[in-house]
């Protein structure tokens, strides 16, 4: 009896620990996910070091007076530590030396435009100037081949400015007295402030990953400080936010990993990639919502039983449908057939539905003549389908050669579109046909659902078929319909396969049908393998993979509260 | 007109043709890739053509017909395989497919041409002029289009045939001996020739690891959900994570398997045991496990939904009549409930089998490669070798495709490839839905 009861209990113990493990295994992924993106929205900071690992060996030094203005001799001479250099006249005017071999060649010279400035230096490694002027504003400016580009200002501390100090290749501290800060020159940003002893700061030093820093106040009074800046690539905004990068005329979102990048600073704006995902699946939706909600409309309320049983187990049959054949059948065989037939496509997308129109009234109106019961035969549709997509072959050349000069390509290009092989219309399409399945099961079993007696009883009061089903069935199972269609929303969202293989992969921004895009799936599962563990480019990933999740996890929940709703709005009727 | 519009006619013919497009297109889409993957075998004629009027006439495969409409002129071009070269210092030529113009073709298909195959997978079209048959060096001797013969030992020849010559009989021989070995051979010439045999076993090893993790995980969960379960917020809050699991895009799993499988446990599994072989990874590093226990948590909903509705299906009263005659909730369970709906738990683990025999998005993160020179499974201690990096019937799919130097050898393996992917798919999915038919029909019946 023991044993039976303890087996009893072993059990229930057991199943039950298994059931919250699934509860633990999806908060497992939202939390892990959330615990690795942390960091990157962690604030620079500047911390007290302990002396033992002082020992690091400090590469650059300044001492404080030289660059101060006040003192400065004029003409100033900054260079950026690698090729370019900058002579700096006290009224403004400057010339820029690049070096060539082993010579300094004059680039360009000018005015800055400023009629005085109190301190100047250039960025390490980089080709950026920056001037602070007397009101505590400091201007920047790059060479891009022989023109000065204009940054973002940047205000500092009303303060007595004693020095700017570049710190990295975007960084600088402005030091005044008993007070440092440290900003960041592509976004604007204060990073970071240390309050300094009163006594006049003599030199600071930085050590070569600009980690760590030691001021000295006199021959035996230094302190080493740690800089803490762990993803300067997203520090300030540039996620969301345009950026203005060096080398670049304007502010825009950017997608360039390290490796892509000129200088291997990778510029991660998840903008591009966002809108990539939001046009595919957009277009994808576009496609499918209608052909998908009326098939399953039909399905449900016109075909016969053994009819509607057969479609909707070979739809169930064709969700399963493998996406990386889809994806390969778009860009191997769809993608090259639209290139050659895109006016065919545009003259099918208008004509087929104008001739069902068409036939629909003509074979309306031919029954009403002969006094019968204007039934639908499925024979005359099939055939006037047919018929329209035979028109269309045959209209599409020669309206092509009438309107476009015999290529719809070439005018495009005149009007200055550019079509690129591997476009929206195609991911439309290809990721239309795998979400199509999703959406066509759910408003099918939402419209098969709908108790009979409610269309039994509008049928009895004379509605006709469709009266029935615009005026009754429909609207009750809107909120079913709604969720099937958020369902494939959610599909779309997430699937991968059709986007690496037939976008193009080219971040780019906007909605233009006929340029292809950049996802943020197809980037997850084309540079997470690549990306080093601990770099910014795999948190910002994961902040991508977290986004996704986040988005995937309130249309499911949108979708399982939606037919929670219907299923209880059927048990009521 | 009026009554026209009311009785919505041109609705419900626009619903009607919905219909039927959404079917033609994947009706199309299937027969596509039947008809082109079978044609990958079956043997093509071979035709001679000339380059120019000197140059001597060359065999190739005809491919097809190619319109080039971007240069407005209705010039039809032949697209034609050559075959693998072999280059000699005289013969300057360009690459292996030609388009050539319809005058560069001759009309007449030699019966002596033969197609053959090496062992290294490079293929050969020739004219037979003489076949050496001394012991020591015997072979084929075959007019390449070049200036002599070329003599091609016996002993590297994989298959040849003279497909001008093959009856309609002769050609259905031949493409089953292709296909075979097709599933049976390793890849060779750069993923382009050869077979797809270690895809298939890769696949097959990940998907039956897979099933493994996932079975007795989902059937658990199953039975908790279904038969221990009080009605609370906790039980729902478990049910909404299940439904949204199955949301979940496989290749946020992907990342989610890399970042803390791979790279957390796989590290930590690698300090703790195999710290003599750092920095070189064992675990810590994309492979077989890690890819099965992704893809298990992937199709772990798929199992739980497929077993719960099977529990449910069961008669309330079977229950009942069990705990009447004194048995615990536990033997119920296991004696009473479980083995009758082992056919929903079978079906549930066939759709996941499924499911993950046609995911490649996840497991490009987790472990699949292009080539992988062993198979997980050898006869080598401890057999199964978990940490291994595998091939995978999908990604080879898309690496033939994508990455391949050549897209027109290409084309026609993959859509080869992409007919067994599909047919596995599909045929899984029919066993799981003919045995879900069996077992409602049967329920049908007790109530």
């Amino acid at each position: 009896m023991w044993t039976r009861k303890s087996r009893d209990c072993i059990s229930r113990v057991a199943v039950t620990l298994v059931g919250y493990s699934v509860l633990l295994a999806f908060a497992l992924i939202f939390i892990f996910l959330l615990w690795q993106v942390w960091p990157l929205f962690q604030p620079a900071k500047i911390s007290v070091q302990s002396l033992e690992s002082a020992s690091v060996t400090m590469v650059d030094s300044y001492s404080v007076q030289s660059t101060n203005g006040h003192t400065a001799t004029h003409p100033l001479m900054l260079d950026n530590g690698l090729d370019e250099r900058v002579q700096l006249q006290a009224d403004g005017y400057f010339q820029w030396y690049l070096r060539v071999g082993d010579d300094w060649q004059l680039q360009m010279q000018g005015h800055l435009g400023l009629a005085s400035w109190q301190a100047a230096t250039m960025l390490s490694g980089s080709r950026t100037l920056l001037v602070a002027d007397k009101n505590a504003q400091v201007y920047s400016w790059f060479r891009l081949h022989q023109e000065l580009i204009v940054r973002p200002r940047i205000t500092l501390r009303q303060m007595e400015l004693q020095a700017l100090i570049p710190v990295s290749a975007d960084s600088f501290f402005s030091l005044h007295p008993g007070q440092l800060d440290w900003y960041h020159v592509t976004t604007g940003k204060h990073l970071a402030e240390l309050q300094l002893p009163d006594t006049p700061l003599q030199q600071l030093q930085l050590s070569e990953d600009r980690q760590l820093m030691r001021l000295h106040w006199g021959p035996d009074h230094s302190q080493a400080y740690q800089l803490q800046w762990q993803h300067p690539a997203v520090a300030g905004g540039q996620l969301w936010s345009a950026v203005h990068y060096e080398g670049r005329r304007e502010a825009a979102y950017v997608w360039q990993t390290a490796a892509a990048a000129d200088d291997s600073n990778p510029r991660l704006s998840l903008i591009p990639l966002t809108s990539g995902t939001l046009k595919a699946a957009g277009y994808a939706m576009l496609f499918a919502t209608p052909l998908a909600i009326l098939a399953a409309v039909f399905t449900a309320f016109y075909l016969p039983e053994r009819w509607r049983y057969r479609t909707r187990a070979t739809m169930e049959m064709l969700e399963s449908m493998p996406t990386v054949i889809l994806g390969f059948i778009a860009a191997f065989l769809l993608a090259p057939w639209l290139e050659q037939q895109l006016m065919l496509f545009f003259v099918l997308l208008v004509l087929v539905p104008t001739v069902l129109v068409l036939c629909s009234a003509l074979w309306f109106h031919w029954r009403q003549r002969q006094q019968q019961q204007a039934e639908q035969p499925g024979a005359v549709l099939v055939l006037s389908l047919v018929a329209g997509i035979l028109t269309a072959f045959m209209l599409a050349p020669a309206l092509e050669h009438a309107w476009f000069d015999d290529s719809l390509l070439l005018w495009l290009a005149g009007q200055g579109i550019d079509y690129q092989q591997r476009n929206a219309l195609i991911i439309g399409m290809a990721m239309g046909l795998a979400v199509i399945p999703s959406i066509f099961s759910l408003t099918e079993e939402v419209v098969s659902q709908v108790p009979a007696s409610l269309t039994q009883g509008v049928l009895a009061l004379g509605a006709s078929r469709w009266q029935t089903l615009s005026s009754m069935v429909l609207p009750v199972a809107a909120p079913g319909i709604l969720a099937a269609v958020l369902l494939g929303l959610g599909r779309a969202l997430g699937e991968t396969m059709i986007l690496i293989m037939a976008t193009g992969n080219t971040p780019l921004l906007g909605f233009d049908p006929f340029e292809g895009m950049r996802t943020l799936t197809a980037s997850l599962a084309l540079e997470m393998p690549e990306a080093a563990v601990g770099s910014s480019h795999l948190k910002v990933l994961l902040l991508a993979a977290l986004l996704l999740l986040v988005l995937t996890f309130l249309i499911n929940t949108l979708v399982s509260l939606l037919r929670q709703r219907i299923r209880q709005r059927y048990l009521q009727l | 007109m009026r009554q026209w519009w009311q009785q919505g006619s041109p609705w419900v013919w626009f619903s009607a043709s919905a219909l039927l497009v959404c079917l033609g297109l994947f009706m199309a889409l299937l027969g596509l890739i039947a008809v082109k993957g079978m044609h990958h075998f079956w043997p093509a004629p071979l035709v001679q053509f000339q380059l120019t009027e000197q140059s001597r006439p060359q065999l190739g495969r005809l491919v097809r017909s190619v319109s080039d409409r971007a240069e407005r002129k209705d010039r039809a071009y032949r697209l034609v395989d050559r075959g693998d070269l072999i280059v000699d210092a005289s013969s300057q030529l360009p690459g292996r497919y030609l388009l050539l113009e319809a005058h560069q073709l001759l009309s007449d298909r030699p019966k002596q041409a033969v197609w053959v195959q090496l062992q290294d997978g490079r293929t050969f079209y020739g004219k037979q002029v003489g076949q050496e048959t001394a012991p020591s060096d015997a072979g084929l001797w075959l007019d390449l289009g070049m200036a002599a013969p070329v003599l091609i030992s016996a002993v590297e020849i994989r298959a040849y045939w003279l497909p001008n010559q093959l009856s309609f009989r002769q050609k259905g021989a031949v493409f089953w001996q292709e296909w075979r070995y097709f599933l049976t051979a390793s890849p060779s010439q750069n993923q382009s020739a050869g077979g797809i045999f270690p895809a298939i076993f890769g696949t097959l090893v990940m998907v039956l690891l897979m099933a493994v993790l996932v079975t007795p995980f989902g059937i658990l969960a199953a039975i908790y959900l279904h038969e221990y379960a009080p009605k609370n917020w906790l039980t729902q809050l478990i049910r909404t994570s299940v439904y949204n699991l199955a949301g979940i895009p496989s290749v946020v799993m992907g990342v989610f398997g890399l970042a803390f499988f791979v790279y957390v446990l796989g590290g930590s599994l690698d300090r703790l045991f195999y710290a003599d072989q750092l920095p070189a990874p064992t675990f810590g590093t994309p492979g077989l496990f890690w890819a099965a226990l992704t893809l298990a948590l992937l199709t772990l909903p798929v199992v739980i939904v497929a077993t719960e509705e099977g529990l449910s299906r069961l008669p309330q009263a079977q229950r009942l009549a069990s705990f009447a005659l004194g048995a615990t909730q536990a033997e119920t369970i296991w004696k009473v409930v479980a083995p009758q709906a082992a056919p929903a738990m079978l079906t549930g683990l066939i759709l996941a089998i499924a499911r993950a025999a046609g995911e490649v998005a996840p497991l490009m993160l987790v472990g699949v490669v292009k080539s992988a020179p062993q198979l997980p499974v050898d006869t080598q201690f401890p057999f199964i070798h978990l940490e291994r990096k595998f091939m995978h019937l999908g990604y080879h799919l898309y690496d033939v495709g994508f990455q391949s130097p050549d897209a027109e050898v290409a084309m026609s393996l993959v859509y080869a490839i992409g007919l067994v992917l599909l047919t596995l798919i599909l045929l899984l999915n029919l066993s799981a839905f003919f045995l879900r038919q069996r077992l409602r029909r049967k329920y049908r019946l007790i109530d």
